[in-house]
């Protein structure tokens, strides 16, 4: 598996077994047909054809033993949905976010599915970026500095994407069974956390000719939620609707946020390095 | 309190306590808790906002506003209560008759 490198000498934080897990709890507070959630916090996934987790207490993760047939399709869903469990059970404020560092300063490209976070992100890894972490962004407040702790390298991208990267869809691995999307696995970029210097919004915008770039302010920074959050329904569903909301307005009142809207096409992509920089020189 | 109440210059009003507010570049979002809902203040929203911390008559409401910015209390008062009706549908203001001071 392709999870980051532990650090430190002290006792794991998470422990990840394998074992025979039910397929619904008893008596949940909340179900939909691929989550329930225990009165206790507790979190059963049914995720995939053949996939469940139990995620307890945000220190423990039990795999069903059924899985383990299918190791891609477990890790695809460890370092995403599940991690986002993990950290809304133990109180973290995670954006639904990919993320780069340039000379110890990070970036977060937060937006909902499909606005090309992955994307740019391996764009930028490409070009001398370093990349931090792929759509769950834990943040860490240390005193009046917000932090990007390093989650997962590995970049799911869409078959176009993946071409417009020079990477044949082809040669990649997939990350869950009968998915078109493909992974690229890349270096770790820090082990340490990294000072968050801007969050970019991401939009899209077919009919612009190039990309644009604008800082935002006040309550526009944050507003919807839900496009900042990882999956902050989930979260509002653990009870954790006020510190989420404190958690974000407090990073908007540290780290300047920008809306950076695409074309669209992978051609503007280039054009997009420019702008990054300018936020980050400037921002 | 009658949640329905038309707003009147002698209307008690304050925030409903059922709420979270933050603050980003010194506009106010609050989260209503009775809703569910995100809402985002300009900065003359934010300013009644404050005010609304306690309790006190549009009148007053009004004129405290009048005499911050120099206002036309005419416009003041129309203004003031488009918003409080505003935020009187998201349940983030209480308003009514009696001590609301309790």
């Amino acid at each position: 598996m392709s999870l980051p490198p532990a650090v430190g000498d002290g006792a794991p934080e998470i422990e990840l077994r394998c074992s025979d897990i039910p397929q619904r709890l008893d008596a949940p507070a909340w179900s939909s047909p691929f989550i329930d959630i225990g009165t206790d916090g507790n979190v059963l996934m049914r995720l995939g054809q053949h996939t469940r987790f139990l995620i307890r207490g945000g220190r423990e993760v039990i795999v069903d033993e059924g899985a383990a047939a299918h190791m891609p399709d477990v890790e695809t869903f460890l370092v995403g949905a599940v991690s986002g469990v993990l950290l809304h059970q133990r109180n973290d404020l995670a954006l639904h976010a990919s993320c780069v560092a340039i000379d110890d300063r990070a970036v977060a490209f937060v937006g909902p599915s499909g606005r090309g976070k992955s994307t740019l992100a391996a764009f930028l890894a490409a070009r001398g970026f370093a990349l931090l972490t792929d759509d769950v962004c834990r943040i860490v407040f240390q005193r009046q500095h917000v932090c990007v702790v390093p989650g997962s390298c590995r970049l799911r991208l869409w078959p176009d994407a993946a071409r417009a990267l020079d990477h044949a869809p082809e040669t990649l691995p997939t990350g869950r069974s009968g998915h078109p999307k493909r992974v690229l696995v890349l270096p770790v970029g820090s082990v340490d956390p990294v000072p968050l210097a801007a969050v970019i919004r991401l939009a899209i915008d077919t009919r612009l000719k190039t990309p644009s770039l604008s800082r935002l302010s006040g309550p526009a920074s944050v507003m919807p939620v839900e496009d900042l959050l990882y999956r902050a329904r989930l979260g509002r569903r653990l009870g954790r609707r006020i510190p989420l909301f404190q958690g974000l307005t407090r990073l908007a009142g540290l780290v300047p946020v920008f809306s950076l809207t695409r074309t669209g096409d992978m051609a503007d992509l280039p054009g997009l390095v420019g702008l990054v920089a300018s936020v980050m020189t400037g921002g | 309190m009658n949640s329905t109440l038309r707003f009147e210059l002698d209307t008690p009003v304050r925030w409903h306590p059922e709420h979270i507010a933050g603050e980003v570049n010194g506009l106010v979002v609050v989260l209503g808790m009775s809703q569910g809902k995100h809402v985002g203040f300009d900065a003359m929203a934010t300013h009644v906002w404050h005010r609304l911390e306690w309790t006190q008559t549009v009148s007053e409401l009004c004129d405290g506003l009048a005499k911050d910015f120099d206002g036309d209390l005419v416009v003041i008062r129309q203004d003031v209560i488009d918003l409080l009706t505003q935020l009187q549908e998201l349940k983030l203001v209480e308003i009514g008759v009696g001590d609301l001071s309790a």
